[in-house]
């Protein structure tokens, strides 16, 4: 008389080779592991270790950097002041951001370099401290291809609580390049002047937009967003 | 019980990634093109960033077995929406097993290649993340996003389906 193998127990034994019983895997030694491990952080393990504004705690650097005069920066304090206020009041919870690129200088853009790039779909969206009570909302609008790396980023921000919506206090934005962050002009619209650089062939800048309530040490919301240079 | 860091805790992640990134990128490999994997993996990985205070601590391994399922489902639909990439998406499923299995006695490798390839999606999908992943029943029901009652059935039904498809298992001559 013979048994009935298991098929189960057959199966296991079937087990191919690349699936053996997992080992725990050393990410600094495994450049697969790694790449995608920095890709989900936002991070660019190409410069992780050559002191990679992305790495730098939220918030460390303030680098403001923008086209405008003296006058407009303490029109500018000036309105953060008056936010401030009414996001404390408000209690700042939800942020909505939207973002485009535009050229730092006017001169006219060919439409070959202004093409929507399609590949800025975020590839993460919300991650933050946020009241439990509320729902950030964070979208991204069209982002526009700037030749030669310098770009004015204008973000536009919103914050909403209990159905009532002001400009948020503060954005900052990080990329392999940088850090800036600048305060709100009153309206919920800021401008930024940054340098994108160049990162080469097939690669993408990760640019991360963090969206400050007035309040709170941690920005609200924090949004990555992957852009790739088409001029690459 | 629910995972106390935040998602900003890249530390925590990190060591959860450093953790299940195997088990991941095997399971997921199975049921995409080599091409996709990375995609893939960066998706679930990033999921799981996102909703890292959702994830029940200890559970983590199946719940990111959901995602993979639910990515990979995710960008089937998206390729029924384009013609092009549907041809490019065709592994979604736990792949066929090839009848030359090494470590099954000869006389039994075509019987156990043909009784699982003659499985549904879904048997093999449950019996593979059984046998060949070691998965606990809750991680099971983690993954498949059911109780763990019924979880255990399918894994049952599953099994017993395979066992039979074994057992009556008889290899069709090419005419």
């Amino acid at each position: 008389m013979t048994t009935r193998p298991d098929v189960v127990n057959l199966l296991r034994d079937a087990r191919p080779a690349e699936l053996q019983p997992e080992r725990r895997t050393d990410v600094s030694t495994d450049p697969d592991a790694a790449r995608i491990l920095a890709r989900v952080l936002g991070h660019q393990p190409t410069i992780a270790a050559t002191n990679n504004p992305l790495t730098r705690p939220v918030g460390e650097t303030v680098e403001l950097v923008t086209t405008h005069d003296r006058q407009a920066r303490r029109d500018r304090r000036r309105r953060v002041a008056m936010l401030g206020a009414a996001a404390s009041i408000a209690g700042v919870a939800a942020l909505a951001a939207v973002i485009s690129i535009r050229s730092p200088d006017p001169t006219p853009v060919s439409p070959a370099d202004t093409s929507p790039i399609a590949a800025t779909t975020p590839v993460s969206t919300t991650k933050a401290e946020v009241p439990a009570t509320t729902t950030p909302a964070t979208s991204c609008g069209a982002i526009t291809d700037i030749p030669g790396g310098a770009a004015i980023i204008t973000v536009t921000g919103e914050v909403t609580f209990s159905g009532t919506t002001a400009p948020a206090s503060k954005v900052s934005i990080r990329t392999p390049a940088g850090y800036w962050e600048t305060f709100a002009d009153g309206t919920g619209n800021w401008e930024l002047m940054v340098n994108l650089g160049r990162m080469g062939e097939n690669s993408s800048y990760p640019i991360v937009i963090d969206c400050w309530a007035a309040d709170r040490a941690e920005p609200t919301t924090n949004t990555i967003y992957s852009y790739r240079d088409p001029d690459t | 019980m629910l995972n106390t860091s935040g998602p900003a805790d890249d530390a925590a992640f990190t060591a959860m990634y450093e953790e299940h990134y195997r088990a991941i990128r095997d399971y997921a490999s199975l049921r995409c093109t080599a091409a996709e994997l990375d995609d893939v993996l960066a998706e679930v990985f990033t999921v799981a960033w996102r909703r890292f205070i959702d994830i029940p601590q200890g559970m983590e391994r199946g719940w990111l077995f959901g995602v993979v399922k639910n990515v990979l489902r995710n960008n089937r639909r998206s390729a029924s929406r384009n013609a092009a990439l549907r041809m490019r998406l065709t592994a979604t499923a736990p792949r066929h097993i090839d009848p030359l299995l090494s470590g099954v006695p000869i006389d039994t490798r075509e019987q156990l290649a043909g009784a699982f390839n003659s499985l549904s999606e879904r048997d093999r999908d449950v019996v593979v993340l059984a046998t060949w992943f070691d998965i606990t029943g809750k991680e099971l029901a983690a993954a498949l996003g059911i109780s763990p009652a019924a979880a255990a059935v399918r894994l049952h039904r599953a099994r017993n389906r395979f066992q039979r498809a074994f057992d009556s298992w008889t290899e069709v001559e090419p005419s």
